[in-house]
């Protein structure tokens, strides 16, 4: 545990692109149960648009927003073990992030 | 395959949703089988010759073992069941025929909108065969879960919120429903039965029904 004494912990960089995921998890599944309860999926903004599904996909591209920027931020650290590994469980987020909530883009959603 | 007959198998489908439930097990089935082939079959060469396992760098055994292989499989098994969820879902309203489902603990009652004049029938639903039906499921106290497996999917019923599902029962018959969710000490006892009836004698035979024991 030497070292200095300043520097950040190191699993800062490896834990925050899936903490944002399960932030992202949470937060979409309350805001689709929510909205399906307020009767979002009722109003409809464009054809086959719905009020609900607009705001899941404004969450999605918000949290898929994050992720990139963690991954951004992460290319500016020295190298070493948190950058590497912070790199590569940051990209595979993003890539989680988008295909495990595809759905919202299609699925029924009440 | 003795186990995999019965009232409620759900290997055993008798309309089509349930169908559906039953290709996409199959679908899994047939799968799994050569992948757990695939994978035994590369562990015993690595145990029984020795150096085989070094032909692929460490690196290539993460890459094609925990990438390759298990990604597009779970992909297309994942698009295949929510494509199949889709269909089982449907639209709302349309030409269905609206049932409504009450779970409370240890009994499930329903109750046939549609149907003027239909008493409210306890642990038995009744159904026209070869018509879509939506059931609108709801509970009174905790959690259950709607299940008439050779019909149909599972649904929960959520105290305060309605839930949908849609059946169809090809043919006139005789099926058998349970509660799918732990609910209590009367969760075994959840079971009810589901008839269905020729189309055309459907409204008789519901108008005859007995209620039965509250
Ligand atoms: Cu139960």
């Amino acid at each position: 545990m030497s070292g200095r004494p300043a520097s950040r912990p190191v699993f800062l960089p490896i834990l925050a692109a899936f903490t944002i995921w399960a932030v992202g998890f949470l937060a979409l599944y309350g805001l689709q149960a929510t909205g399906c309860r307020l009767g979002w999926q009722d109003a409809e903004l464009l054809p086959g648009v719905t009020h609900l599904r607009l705001a899941l996909c404004l969450l999605l591209a918000g949290l898929a927003a994050a992720v990139v920027a963690v991954v951004l931020r992460l290319r500016r650290l020295p190298a070493g073990f948190a950058r590497t590994v912070g790199l590569a469980v940051s990209l595979a987020a993003a890539a989680s992030t988008l295909f495990s909530f595809s759905g919202v883009f299609w699925l029924s959603l009440c | 395959m003795a186990g995999c007959g019965g009232d409620l198998s759900a290997l055993d489908p008798a309309g089509p949703f349930a169908e559906s439930i039953a290709r996409l097990w199959w679908a899994m089935l047939l799968g799994a089988i050569p992948l757990f082939a695939l994978v035994v079959g590369l562990f015993l060469l690595t145990v029984l010759r020795p150096g085989f396992g070094r032909r692929l760098s460490a690196k290539g055994w993460i890459v094609a073992g925990g990438l390759a292989l298990p990604l597009p499989v779970l992909t297309a098994l994942l698009g295949y069941a929510l494509f199949q969820g889709e269909y089982r879902l449907g639209r709302p309203g349309s030409e269905a025929l609206r049932v409504e489902a009450r779970a409370r603990m240890g009994q499930w009652s329903f109750a046939y909108p549609d149907t003027p004049g239909a008493p409210v029938t306890v642990g038995v639903l009744h159904l026209p065969a070869g018509r879509l039906v939506e059931i609108t499921v709801t509970s009174e106290d905790v959690i259950h879960s709607f299940w008439v497996p050779r019909l149909g999917g599972k649904i929960d019923a959520i105290p305060g919120h309605e839930t949908r599902l849609r059946l169809l029962a090809e043919a006139p018959g005789t099926f058998g429903g349970v509660c799918a969710e732990y609910c209590g000490v009367s969760h075994t006892d959840m079971r009810f039965t589901v008839r269905a009836h020729e189309a055309g004698r459907y409204a008789a035979e519901l108008a005859k029904a007995e209620t039965g024991a509250e």
